[in-house]
């Protein structure tokens, strides 16, 4: 059993389900969307039915939610730059993502300490999807409004930008000025065919292909390490870095895809994080929109760089540890947090060091220098991302423990198809580029019939050879 | 707008080639959005029909299929249309009668080495699975086999048959324990022998689900030396409560028809006195909430619980 509601309804991208909901719903689209007062309106219609499919309940609670946050934009706009009302924006928006995501954790600490008492009854609480990107968004316009970036919107735009379909399960958490921007202009050729469809068509080979074909080697060996040899556990450390990257990267391919074809901007998610050098330049390259609003709404209002480098490098570190709480209330998410709070900390002083300053990379040492670099950066985060994925802290430590010293001599991993793979996923973020350049100059260079013919069997491939019950994306969970 | 028409152009083109393509899967899909989950399981027949037709069309999707298989390195499931027919009439005959049938327990049944195969559905993927499993290899001269799979169950063989997984699993480790948890998928409609759809609100459901059930047991109970097969707690969830409750049942009382199948009471355990409880102390007594949000699901701290219980179990028969 996955999600109840995904299970009944499965109105996730990959799906038929979702293909046909996505018909219908274009072809009113590209009516309205010369008109923007009625395209904010319809758009909404949409992203509520299609947010309905994840049950009633959840949908009562957005709907409350973006009835709230435009009171307090209004208050915002009437008492502008008032602090009070801003803050209390914000603790009512923490308030209610920390209820949802720590409300487990919390109890048990309550349980544990007996200010609760075992045999009180708990309700089950059941985290609204997505609550945790469309609460980023709301806190942002709250912050932007507050500052003056943007005026009030009109309640159709703030809620049909805040509920947005696309993004509402996993972001990437767009910005609203850009939004806006877009529902108000007349739009038309924001993409052309060739790059929209190979961004849908990578974004869904990446998850349904290389994600889903991982994700059945992973479980075993997180959850019991011990009973894993030291080879299995590195390939399924590196299996597990890759399968997160193909399927988390695809999601966001997949989200920004839809967005541009309803005529909207969608910001880079990802590129090619595992050729970053160190963790700075990982974070610049990963989920792109959560770091970067990480840094405008927590990095920088702390001082950011502007209070010496001391104060910098304690902002780093809290941005950092934050974004790992964020994640989840576990011990391991904090050692993940801490483990990129210090990496990122120590990329920043290594990149202050005129050596690093002036590197460049000509010259055939300087090329294999900064492909070790990368490597290395590489193998770093996947060791923390150990930490991201086992189920607590011993098992974690189990788990890193075991890669250097295993009692279990024989190997089950040993498996071509696996390890191609994971070099495979690797590759994309040196070689991925060039693929989509080529698949989009293809579509974009023949006629409209061949190009319907390539696209359709490209995606028939896929699905093909996607397997037959796709696992539920794994940035669903925050 | 002359873009915007070129592009609805190549999606209901691609849509349109695709579907067709990939006819009848994608068909079921869509019908599946727009059917009761109950009603679903007419729908797997419907697609079972279908592919048992010997049309020339169907014949080459079939051969595609092998096809797309080599290509993925996985071998297909056999979808089992017609359960085999229970060969006698043991379940009556034995109806209504009571654990004094049981053997009554004594000396240790296991002497190490002992191998146990796992499986079953989400259940045995997160939660409790793991944590049994982790409880189970510090033991010495136990190995453990586990696999678990979403979405699945005694239920939906047309979507997974876990009849033929379960076989092939005993083939590749040769058990002398299994320890099954199914259930949290099978409460919607089901098919019966002859292909009749029930829906869960019907009476006769419990009737064909029992005797997927005996089946199951009657298949493996001969091939392994002992099953255990886990109930599942206690669940408030008006929607999951009654569905385990009756469950809980059949597994129950078909797990006496077989002196090897023990049946491991769940409800009861993650329970206090036969009522819910929300939070509940494991072993070393460390108190923590055991249900998922789900209400279905246990939390890592329920499932150490239930894993603690099933350890004590097979310390009566396993001498470790």
């Amino acid at each position: 059993m996955i999600k109840k509601d995904i299970v009944l309804f499965n109105m996730v991208f990959p799906t038929t389900q979702f293909a046909l909901f996505f018909v219908l719903i274009f072809i009113p689209a590209i009516r309205f969307k010369y008109q923007p007062k009625t395209y904010a309106w319809y758009i909404l219609l949409v992203n509520l039915l299609f947010y309905s499919f994840f049950g009633m309940k959840f949908l009562l609670i957005l709907i409350v939610d973006i009835l709230v946050n435009y009171f307090i934009i209004l208050l915002q706009s009437k008492y502008q730059r008032n602090k009070i009302v801003l803050i209390v924006g914000l603790i009512l928006n923490i308030g209610l993502l920390g209820f949802f995501k720590y409300f487990v954790f919390t109890t048990n600490i309550l349980l544990q300490t007996e200010i609760l008492e075992a045999t009180t009854f708990i309700p089950t609480i059941l985290i609204p999807v997505g609550i945790s990107f469309y609460t980023f968004k709301i806190i942002a316009h709250l912050i932007d409004t507050f500052r003056g970036e943007i005026l009030k919107p009109k309640f159709s735009a703030y809620a049909s930008y805040i509920s947005f379909f696309p993004q509402i399960t996993s972001g990437p958490i767009a910005r609203a000025k850009e939004f806006y921007e877009d529902l108000e202009a007349p739009r038309n050729n924001f993409f052309n065919l060739g790059e929209t469809s190979t961004l849908i068509l990578g974004g869904l080979f990446k998850k349904l292909v290389l994600a889903s074909f991982l994700f059945n080697f992973i479980g075993g060996p997180f959850a019991n390490p011990l009973n894993y040899s030291s080879l299995d556990l590195i390939i399924a450390a590196f299996a597990y870095s890759t399968m997160l990257y193909a399927d988390f990267s695809g999601y966001s391919d997949m989200s920004n895809g839809i967005s541009n074809l309803l005529g909207f901007r969608a910001p880079l998610n990802f590129n090619s994080p595992y050729k970053a050098i160190g963790f700075k330049d990982f974070w610049s390259r990963w989920h792109i929109s959560l770091s970067s609003w990480f840094r405008d709404y927590l990095y920088i209002p702390l001082g950011g760089n502007r209070k010496g480098k001391l104060r910098k490098y304690i902002n780093i570190f809290i941005t950092m540890f934050v974004s790992g709480l964020w994640h989840g209330a576990g011990l391991n998410y904090i050692v993940w947090g801490t483990i990129h709070a210090v990496g990122s900390v120590l990329s920043h002083m290594l990149g202050e060091i005129e050596y690093f300053k002036n590197f460049k990379d000509t010259g055939a040492l300087n090329k294999i220098l900064k492909f070790l670099a990368q490597l290395l950066t590489f193998v770093a985060i996947t060791i923390a991302w150990i930490y991201f994925n086992s189920r607590n802290l011993s098992t974690a430590n189990q788990y890193v423990l075991g890669i250097f010293n295993s009692d279990i001599t024989q190997n089950t991993l040993i498996n071509w198809r696996l390890i191609g793979t994971v070099i495979f996923i690797w590759g994309l973020n040196y070689f991925g580029d060039y693929v989509k350049y080529f698949v989009t100059k293809i579509i974009n260079h023949v006629n409209l019939v061949l190009a319907i013919l390539i696209i359709s069997a490209l995606t028939y491939i896929i699905i093909r050879l996607g397997p037959d019950l796709m696992p539920p994306f794994v940035y669903f969970n925050f | 707008m002359e873009h915007d028409n070129k592009i609805l152009l190549v999606i209901i083109s691609v849509f349109v080639i695709v579907f067709v393509a990939n006819f009848p899967a994608s068909i079921k899909e869509i019908k599946e959005l727009a059917t009761k989950a109950e009603e679903r399981i007419s729908l797997a027949q419907e697609t079972l029909d279908s592919n048992s037709s010997l049309s020339l069309a169907l014949k080459i999707k079939n051969y595609e299929d092998r096809i797309w298989n080599k290509i993925k390195g996985v071998e297909p499931l056999i979808p089992q249309k017609v359960l085999p027919k229970e060969t006698n009439n043991i379940e009556e005959e034995k109806e209504g009668i009571e654990e004094t049938e049981k053997e009554v327990k004594g000396e240790k049944i296991f002497s190490l080495p002992v191998k146990i195969v796992m499986l079953g559905d989400s259940m045995i993927m997160v939660g409790f699975g793991p944590n049994l499993e982790e409880q189970l290899i510090e033991k010495e001269k136990v190995s453990v086999f586990r696999e678990g799979k979403f979405s699945t169950g005694l239920n939906r063989i047309d979507y997974f048959d876990w009849y033929a997984r379960t076989e092939e699993l005993i083939q590749e480790h040769n058990p002398d324990i299994l320890i099954v948890m199914f259930g949290a998928n099978d409460g919607q409609g089901i098919l019966d022998e002859n292909g009749t759809a029930y829906k869960l609100s019907d009476p006769t459901w419990d009737e064909v689900y029992r005797r997927r059930v005996f089946n199951y047991m009657t298949t493996f109970s001969g091939k392994v030396k002992k099953i255990y097969w886990v109930g599942h707690p206690i669940s408030l969830s008006p929607d999951f409560g009654p569905k385990f409750a009756r469950m809980n049942k059949i597994y129950q009382s078909e797990s006496l028809k077989f002196e090897n199948i023990e049946y491991i009471d769940m409800w009861e355990r993650m329970s206090v006195n036969g009522k819910y409880a929300s939070a509940l102390p494991s072993k070393d007594g460390t108190v923590g909430l055991v249900k998922q949000s789900d209400d279905v699901h246990v939390t890592e701290h329920g499932g150490k619980i239930m894993a603690e219980y099933i350890m004590e179990i097979l310390s009566e028969d396993i001498d470790w």
